[in-house]
């Protein structure tokens, strides 16, 4: 195909991407640096109201001449990732600290350490669920794929449903069986296991994750599948009649083949547990686990502040460089190859 | 592949085994269920009631006095609108990487990969300025081109493998016989292309209809999908509005239910084709 | 096989067309020339009902919208703040949002409004919110918390109504020995979030402590007494459930509802759910009464709220309108026929079984709710750190000077603070 034809081809999907993934990227970079915020001046006002009246001493924002409020913008450069990564200004310290009056200001607070506690837990995540997801989809894909063919429809159809359930909706279901009377926490207090899911950090980070192993290893599960409809015939029959065993034969025919798929589907997941979202807004609103994708949807709508969002979106951005540029290398090496 | 171990043991812990995850996999929807059919006071009890009488309030209340099927019908709009755009887009562009064989081809395709891991949220301040200043903030044809766009390299990125396993030599031959680049696409590509195609929109169908997190923050309540309208339910302060959204959850799943009932197969097909591959 | 592909896509084709056509139907009628009236507010019943007088104010020539939505604070904020026309009129919001809005300057006075139309509807002077005599807010509902409690059981073993925190200790440990089935008698939201920091919020007022130096956003919180609000709040822990700390309102109303527990403060607003044969299972038990003070001789531990609307700064044309139907909302009629969805402020209110909590709260010496507009990011921020002191794991000190540290740092971004003031 020459060229011409191949940008006349591609120019839909490159403009797309273009007006809204890579202008808006660049754009976040902007916002990250920058920092708007009204003007106020001290007022005392007089309220009255349903409860009579009462004499305050407030702040409030000043008005340009034609009515609007003044808006301060200014090049704010770190101070914002420095804000998330807990290493605060000198003058955000200098708060009158009780009972430690002339003493230098203790470092203690990991939870203004916010970034690094959203990042972490996505990486405990990632680390928990991406073995259990593999293992499971592969075991499921192997049962299913020995079923009777008619048999096989219903099972399918049956296990993919967490992996097409709206996140909102699952996250909610996981929730009610888990909360103080759901039906899991009442059959395992009938058990003897008394848990109070919501209440601790442990628990909390747990259900999240179960609730990922959960939600992706369908997805798992029908690549696996899928893969398996096309595992060379040949070479299994020829290693049959080597007097390979079942085991053995998975082992030395069926995984190798599958191998592409397990980094496939691993490459996916990765990149989906940085937009864990749902379970974490559904389950404890932030208390307990924190995603990063949560934190900024947290400072954009919460605290409304966008340019500590973008701020935090970039921070993002680069912890998920971080772990996923060795595997876009490998991708990277695996397509030229074959391109 | 031969069963594993053979007899009628094996096969009762293959399917035994399977059922029990089958269960676990459905238990959240079922419990959704058996609680939407029931009074607050029953629903969320304390401590667990297993029997209760059952009621449709939920659904009455959610459907009728809620309007719950507007929301439906935005949802009903959104998808199918970022669906077509997608794979109409997406078609074109995997067809095109898929024929290509310049380095522009291979570079466009890592930087689609980059793009992929890109969480949604990290776009929304941005989204909100850009959106803002231009004025379309909130409108469902912004929500559906910016679907579109988020899912665009996963798109391409199937199709562009359907495309491959497709042989040059069918389009070769219709360029041979003087029909043009696009030509040669609708004529002889277009046809094979079924299975590839209802797999990706299958994904990009979820991703349009489940997304909670860019509908919440782009439209206005008119405009409203169903996720988000569950969303708003369940954080009301008023436990009527909570056992609307839990009928509400119930209810967009049943759509999704039959989708998977229906077309598991094709997905199988499509996937074992195309991707699998790739 | 390829039949059935056909059928399934044209279904999904004439279902799109179908959802097209009817959407567009919609919109279209509904456009056209009218002038439309477009307002927000919280999503809860009492709203409900306000929305439903505003729609029915809809004819052929005004477009009457209320959108309610548990998103509203974020949907005002983003209206009132935009640079061109706010895209709503007019929002219902609480005192907290309302002394955010004022203190941005985004709000618009409606006393020309009021003095031009205000005689004609009877406005009364109490639903007059004034900020040195300009009327800034239209309040139409009261808040504030109470004590809930289990009157049956009270009065079986002879005991009073608590009203310091020392006497609902003592009622509670009675009726934990008396009841073997109420093992954790007490339910307060201490989970993360909104709750907790109400629960502070009115304790620490109740000791007499004060959140800012006075004239500036400079936390002074930070000091015995907010330790002391902190172990106050612990010592009811023991007759709570372990999962107090992760328990919000929702979950407090439904511990008391499903008789698991007999005490509780709680928003008064909620009162009605109390008797609500679908909601619970106390039906006619639960009692109301002024949350008590920490110490004797003390203010309650409540605060008051009120509910009202406003109008932005960069509101589009058509101010009158609006305001007309806000006055449909305010009525007397609208309060006569919603009497028990909420507590109004109108006098011609009747207040039921449960609409006296408001009346109780003032006599006990509750406060108004404070009105520095930075005090939200405050409560964000004792919101999130808290329960780490409530359940024991750090020490109150520590707590409050983080939620000081990071509650400075927001305040310099959003402006309140200057950088490097000390």
């Amino acid at each position: 195909m020459r060229l011409r034809s191949f940008l006349l081809f591609t120019a839909p999907t490159l403009l797309l991407m273009t007006a809204l993934l890579a202008l808006p990227l660049a754009t976040t970079f902007w916002l990250s640096v920058h920092s708007c915020a009204p003007q106020f001046d001290l007022v005392t006002v007089q309220q009255s109201g349903p409860f009579g009246p009462r004499e305050l001493t407030t702040q409030r924002a000043r008005l340009d001449s034609r009515g609007h409020p003044v808006e301060n913008c200014k090049f704010v450069g770190l101070s914002y990732y420095a804000n998330f990564i807990g290493l605060g200004g000198s003058a955000s310290g200098q708060a009158a600290d009780l009972q430690q009056a002339g003493a230098p200001e203790v470092a203690s607070g990991t939870s203004n350490r916010v970034f690094l506690a959203a990042l972490s837990f996505t990486l405990l995540y990632i680390a928990a669920t991406t073995p259990f997801v593999i293992f499971f989809g592969m075991t499921l894909a192997l049962c299913i794929n020995a079923m009777h063919r008619r048999a096989r429809g219903f099972f399918i159809s049956a296990s993919l449903l967490p992996f097409v359930i709206t996140p909102v909706v699952g996250a909610l279901c996981i929730k009610w069986l888990f909360r103080d009377d759901g039906l899991v926490a009442q059959l395992l207090a009938i058990g003897g296991v008394h848990i109070y899911w919501m209440g601790q950090a442990w628990s909390a980070q747990l259900l999240v994750i179960l609730y990922g192993i959960w939600q992706v290893s369908p997805f798992a599960f029908i690549v696996f599948y899928a893969g398996l409809q096309s595992v060379p015939q040949d070479t299994l029959e020829a290693a049959t009649l080597d007097g390979a065993s079942g085991w053995q034969k998975l082992r030395y025919v069926v995984l190798p083949h599958l191998a592409p798929l397990i980094v496939f589907v691993s490459l996916i997941h990765i990149m989906d547990a940085y937009r864990v979202f749902e379970p974490v807004l559904v389950l404890t609103k932030g208390a307990f686990s924190t995603s990063v994708q949560y934190l900024t949807y947290y400072v954009l709508l919460q605290e409304n502040n966008p340019y500590k969002a973008s701020a935090a979106a970039v921070l993002t951005l680069t912890g998920i460089a971080i772990l996923l540029v060795p595997l876009l290398r490998r991708t990277w090496r695996e397509q030229r190859g074959l391109a | 592949m031969k069963p594993l171990g053979s007899g009628r043991f094996a096969a009762l812990t293959l399917y035994a085994g399977t059922g029990l995850w089958v269960l676990l996999a459905c238990l959240p929807i079922l419990w959704a269920l058996v609680i939407s059919l029931r009074h607050y006071v029953d629903a969320f009890a304390s401590p667990l009631r297993w029997f209760a009488p059952l009621t449709l309030d939920n659904y009455r209340g959610l459907w009728v006095e809620r309007e719950f099927y507007v929301n439906f019908l935005n949802s009903v709009i959104v998808t199918a609108g970022a669906v077509s755009v997608s794979l109409s887009v997406g078609c074109l562009a995997g067809y095109a990487f898929s024929r290509y064989r310049g380095n522009a081809g291979f570079w466009l395709l890592i930087v689609a990969l980059v793009f992929r891991a890109i969480p949604h949220s990290t776009l929304l301040p941005s989204f909100f300025l850009i959106f803002d200043t231009l004025g379309i903030r909130n409108s469902m044809f912004t929500l559906i081109l910016v679907l579109v766009a988020i899912n665009q390299p996963f798109t391409i990125w199937m199709l562009r493998s359907f495309f491959m396993n497709i042989p040059n030599d069918l389009d070769d031959a219709a360029l041979v016989d003087g029909c043009s680049r696009i030509q040669a696409f609708r004529k002889v590509i277009i046809p094979v292309m079924w299975p590839g195609i209802l797999t990706t929109g299958l994904f990009s169908f979820l991703l349009a209809y489940n997304d909670f997190l860019l509908s919440s923050a782009l439209t206005n309540v008119e405009m409203m999908t169903m996720p988000v309208a569950i969303g708003n339910s369940i954080n009301a302060e008023s436990e009527r509005l909570l056992m609307q959204g839990v009928a509400g959850a119930v209810s967009i799943s049943l759509p999704l239910l039959l989708l998977i009932a229906f077309f598991q197969r094709q997905l199988v097909a499509g996937l074992t084709q195309g991707a699998v591959k790739g | 096989m390829k039949l059935r592909r056909r059928v399934a896509l044209g279904i999904l084709a004439g279902m799109g067309a179908a959802a097209l056509a009817t959407r567009s139907y919609r919109m279209a009628t509904r456009s056209g020339s009218a002038r439309g009236v477009h307002l927000v507010g919280n999503v809860f019943p009492a709203m409900q009902h306000l929305a439903r007088i505003a729609q029915a104010q809809d004819n052929g020539e005004l477009h009457v919208s209320f959108k309610l939505t548990s998103e509203f604070e974020s949907e005002v904020e983003h209206a009132f703040s935009s640079g061109g026309e706010s895209a709503f009129d007019a929002a219902a919001v609480s005192m907290s949002e309302f002394t955010d809005l004022y203190g941005r300057s985004q709000i618009a006075p409606m006393t020309d409004l009021v003095d031009k139309h205000g005689a004609r509807f009877g406005l009364e002077e109490r639903m007059l919110v004034r900020v040195d005599g300009e009327v800034m807010a239209l309040a139409f509902m009261q808040n504030t918390q109470n004590l809930y409690y289990r009157g049956d059981l009270l009065e079986r073993y002879g005991l009073d109504v608590p009203r310091t925190y020392g006497q609902m200790v003592q009622v509670a440990r009675r009726l934990r020995k008396e009841e073997p089935d109420l093992q954790y008698p007490i339910a307060q939201g201490y989970g993360k979030g909104f709750d907790v920091a109400i629960d502070f919020a009115n304790v620490f007022s109740s000791l007499g402590g004060r959140y800012f130096e006075p004239g500036s956003a400079e936390p002074a919180f930070n000091d015995a007494y907010g330790v002391e609000a902190i172990a106050q709040m612990r010592s009811l822990m023991p007759y709570m459930t372990p999962n107090a700390l992760a328990s919000n309102a929702d979950d407090v109303m439904n511990q008391l509802q499903q008789g698991r527990a007999a005490l509780g403060v709680l928003w008064a607003s909620r009162a009605a759910r109390m008797d609500d044969p679908l909601a619970s299972r106390v039906v006619g038990r639960i009692h109301f009464a002024a949350a008590p003070a920490v110490h004797s001789g003390g203010p309650s531990a409540a605060h008051l709220w009120w509910d009202g609307f406003v109008m932005p700064r960069n509101a589009g044309p058509g101010r009158e309108q609006t305001f007309l139907v806000l006055m449909a909302m305010l009525s007397e009629q609208a309060v006569r026929s919603g009497n028990d969805l909420a507590i109004w402020v109108r006098s011609c209110y009747r207040p039921g079984r449960f609409g006296r909590g408001v009346a109780l709260a003032e006599a006990a010496g509750a406060p108004e709710w404070p009105g520095e507009p930075f005090y939200g990011l405050l409560h964000n921020e004792l919101g999130r750190v808290l329960p780490d002191a409530l359940s024991g794991q750090r020490s109150p000190e520590e707590v409050l000077n983080e939620a000081a540290r990071a509650f400075r740092a927001t305040a310099q971004q959003k402006g309140y603070l200057r950088e490097g003031s000390a």
